[in-house]
């Protein structure tokens, strides 16, 4: 094993790091409780604060999830643990500890940052590298950033109170779809997909807020959803608008722009909201809602076969 | 498509929050700089959020803009001050719900062509819509226009129902406040009449009662028993912010401590409610700060200084501050709380502008241990009592000081604090206040609205202040901008052996 930290008399910009080839994760755990005493030991106007455990899964496609983590935590203050894949037989691991500031009067939050770099044989069992890591009595949320989340997503969705994943990411919609249906329907987890439909689902039932909208239901049981055609996030609010209204919907290409450009229910044009937030900012609103089941997502997705799609 | 005879809106049960039933808002002063900065825009992100319902229109009043002005003014307030992106399509559909009258809020014309609006716009959308009015207007026009409302109809036992919305300053001393509060209650009932304090938005605020009630180890020790004193401090950083005409006459004592401050004492003094709803939080709100009486007090106003790195002009010489002025920028009151839980525990509260950084919390400060059992007397004298800290801005949280030994072979003890944030901190695009405020009023949630008899009691407290003030009782002391106030305020704690927390 060999190991490399920063030695240092203050808590600056850099904070205190550490890393080390071939190690194993007791000791990356012995590492991270002497950093932060080292940290509180150096003092200064800073508070330790987290509000979670965000396990970051490996990313194969490369997506740009540290942007995304990143701007999350500064939310969700968490303990992160981010998992990466390499092809050598060994554990190697990273452990940073810094402030960031938090809020417009210049809070110093500590942090906590854990990399651990492992071969697919020991993130096949992802349970018992990050058990060790885990700060006690703190939900533990796990990150999958891809879309072929493999052995170790699996893992984590076992390990974790919530995993959080996004089936618009994947470029085939039936394999996303696949995934959510085995694992959200097992676990608890939020879809960004879902999620991104929240502003359109409120709009819709401010039009359905009326004895007269809701009295067309009966006289004209049809919806229609223009939008992408691959995207479950279309997908997923026409099969709610089925489900909850029982009628008919159809799924309609629209110009790409949006998951969901347009939606007509008993020939009542829904008014267009803000748009959707991209993934980034989406990844921050799952995590508020670690302690909150998204309402509709489960029936939605057992009546996607209620959806006639218009390619 | 629903078998139901009677239909029912099939999309509600997934989607939180989207209950606010049919909703006309009235908004007087429409033309105005607070409605340009917070309520247009307020509306437009409640709007793009789907949280307003489908039968919602708005309609502005104004003295001095044109009708035909009106729309485009709309659109730059919402452009210029939305906290959300602006989407030319959603602000379209909401500009389709929006009308707009000029007129003069003294005249009955002006209600006769309201209260025709509103019928006629009730029937456009297909049914009768609640009215909230809401009066961004000068505290002169609250009365007259309360008044008027009820002779056409409009306020006390109008169908559909009406809600009257009004910000502070709620009168200038409890006389006017009396006056004012018989003005709107001869045209609304108490129930219908909602007094705005925005710290009462506050998540912090909010989570206070949480805090108290929801924890079993913290009420059993919030008293005098456990309880040495408690500090409240609202200092600002700012001087008066282009608001010299207006901040002028009220000072700090009634632009804060009055109303904010006041709110603050009246929730952390309060005993528990027996249940969680408007009326019963504020009957007990009412009942503490009805046991409350000031028995000192010190006044401070600020002389030019050093700000955020920066050099500012003292109060005299900023503009629109008559040069004679003997306001207070600094005010710090000494309370006793004469009931069972508080009696012995003083609440010491201060508000200030140009003070060294903005912070507003409330500071309960334990009892020392009634015994030090360390044989080093170095060790026994460094125990400081716990105390704990609500932080209300700009940093929502908490943070409890415990006192803990250093590692090592010595026995050395060290304060740590624990600390807990939220608020703006978590959440990510966090509604403006406005927006929660105007959705509670449409709702007709006045949990977070203030109720006339309390704001009647805050003003009995200070009102004996403000008189010994202006007999000079207690002199105006200059402070140095960016110091944590007067001298005369270290005076008023450390008679008692005590010291303000550190700002």
């Amino acid at each position: 094993m060999t190991t490399a930290a920063t030695e240092t008399r203050e808590l600056g910009a850099k904070g205190l790091q550490w890393h080390a080839k071939g190690t194993s994760t007791d000791v990356v755990a012995d590492v991270l409780a002497k950093l932060l005493r080292q940290a509180d030991h150096l003092g200064g106007d800073h508070v330790s604060l987290r509000t979670m455990n965000l396990i970051v899964a490996p990313d194969p496609q490369k997506a740009t999830a540290h942007k995304a983590t990143a701007q999350a935590t500064a939310l969700h203050p968490a303990r992160m643990i981010r998992l990466v894949e390499h092809t050598p037989d060994r554990l190697d691991a990273d452990v940073h500890v810094r402030l960031i500031e938090l809020g417009d009067a210049g809070m110093q939050v500590l942090v906590e940052d854990i990399v651990i770099t492992a071969n697919a044989s020991r993130l096949a069992h992802a349970t018992s590298l990050v058990a060790p890591l885990l700060a006690r009595g703190l939900p533990t949320v796990a990150w999958l950033p891809g879309y072929d989340h493999g052995d170790t997503a699996a893992a984590l969705a076992i390990t974790a109170h919530v995993t959080v994943f996004d089936s618009d990411r994947d470029p085939d919609p039936a394999r996303a779809i696949g995934f959510a249906h085995g694992t959200a329907l097992e676990h608890p987890s939020r879809d960004l997909a879902w999620l991104r439909t929240l502003d359109w689902r409120r709009r819709i039932s401010a039009v359905f807020s009326t004895e007269q909208a809701q009295g067309t239901l009966a006289f004209a049981p049809s919806g229609d959803v223009v939008g992408n055609v691959q995207s479950p996030a279309a997908m997923l609010l026409a099969a709610w608008i089925a489900v909850r209204a029982n009628v008919n919907v159809t799924l309609r290409p629209g110009s790409g722009t949006e998951p969901v450009e347009a939606v007509t229910i008993a020939g009542i044009a829904i008014p267009p909201g803000s748009g959707s937030a991209c993934s980034v900012g989406m990844l921050g609103e799952a995590l508020d809602t670690v302690y909150s089941a998204p309402l509709g997502y489960e029936d939605a997705l057992k009546s996607l076969d209620r959806v006639a799609i218009v390619a | 498509m629903t078998d139901s005879a009677e239909p029912d809106n099939p999309f509600a049960a997934d989607v939180p929050g989207v209950d606010v039933q049919p909703a006309t808002y009235v908004l007087f002063g429409a033309s105005g700089d607070l409605a340009a900065k917070k309520l247009l825009p307020a509306v437009y992100n409640l709007y793009a959020e789907g949280r307003l319902p489908e039968r919602f229109r708005l309609l502005g009043i104004g003295s001095s803009m044109p009708e035909h002005n009106f729309r485009d003014h709309m659109i730059n307030a919402v452009r210029q001050h939305s906290r959300s992106t602006v989407v030319d399509a959603v602000l379209d559909a909401l500009l389709e719900r929006v009308d707009y009258i000029q007129g003069d809020f003294t005249k009955p014309a002006l209600f006769r062509k309201l209260n025709e609006k509103l019928t006629a716009g009730d029937k456009a959308i297909g049914g009768p819509t609640r009215r909230l009015f809401y009066l961004a207007v000068a505290p002169r026009f609250f009365g007259p226009i309360a008044q008027s409302l009820h002779e056409v109809g409009l306020a006390r036992g109008a169908d559909p129902e009406s809600v009257l919305m009004i910000e502070k300053p709620f009168g200038h001393d409890l006389e006017s406040a009396i006056a004012l509060n018989e003005e709107v209650t001869a045209a609304f009932d108490e129930s219908h009449i909602l007094r705005l304090d925005h710290y009462l938005g506050k998540e912090t605020v909010q989570n206070l009662l949480v805090f108290r009630f929801a924890n079993g180890i913290f009420e059993p020790l919030w008293n005098r028993r456990y309880i040495d004193h408690v500090q409240i401090t609202a200092a600002e950083d700012l001087g008066t912010g282009g608001r010299a005409g207006y901040y002028d006459q009220s000072g700090a004592i009634r632009d804060v401590i009055q109303n904010h401050v006041m709110q603050l004492v009246a929730l952390t003094a309060m005993e528990p409610p027996a249940i969680f709803d408007a009326d019963s939080i504020r009957d007990e709100k009412e009942k503490a700060l009805k046991s409350i009486r000031c028995v000192g007090s010190a006044r401070g106003q600020y002389t030019a200084g050093d700000v955020d790195g920066g050099p500012v002009p003292g109060y005299l010489e900023e503009d629109g501050v008559p040069p004679t002025s003997t306001t207070d920028t600094f005010a710090a009151l000494k309370l006793e709380v004469d009931n069972w839980r508080w009696a012995g525990t003083p609440f010491y509260i201060r508000a200030g502008k140009r003070m060294p950084r903005r912070s507003t919390e409330i500071t309960i400060a334990f009892r020392p241990v009634p015994h030090k059992p360390f044989a080093d007397p170095k060790v026994a004298q460094s125990i400081r009592p716990n105390l704990l800290t609500l932080s209300i801005q700009p940093n929502e949280g908490a943070s409890l000081r415990i006192e803990a030994k250093a590692p090592g072979v010595a026995q050395e003890l060290r304060p740590v604090r624990m600390d807990f944030l939220y608020g703006e901190t978590f959440t990510r695009d966090t509604p403006e206040a406005y927006e929660r405020l105007i959705l509670d009023a449409l709702r007709g949630d006045a949990t977070l609205f203030t109720r006339a008899d309390e704001v009647e009691q805050a003003w009995r407290i200070v009102d004996p202040v403000i008189d010994s003030w202006q007999k000079n009782d207690v002199p105006l002391e200059p402070y140095i901008a960016g110091t944590p106030g007067p001298p005369s305020a270290d005076a008023l704690i450390r008679a008692d052996g005590r010291k303000w927390r550190r700002l």
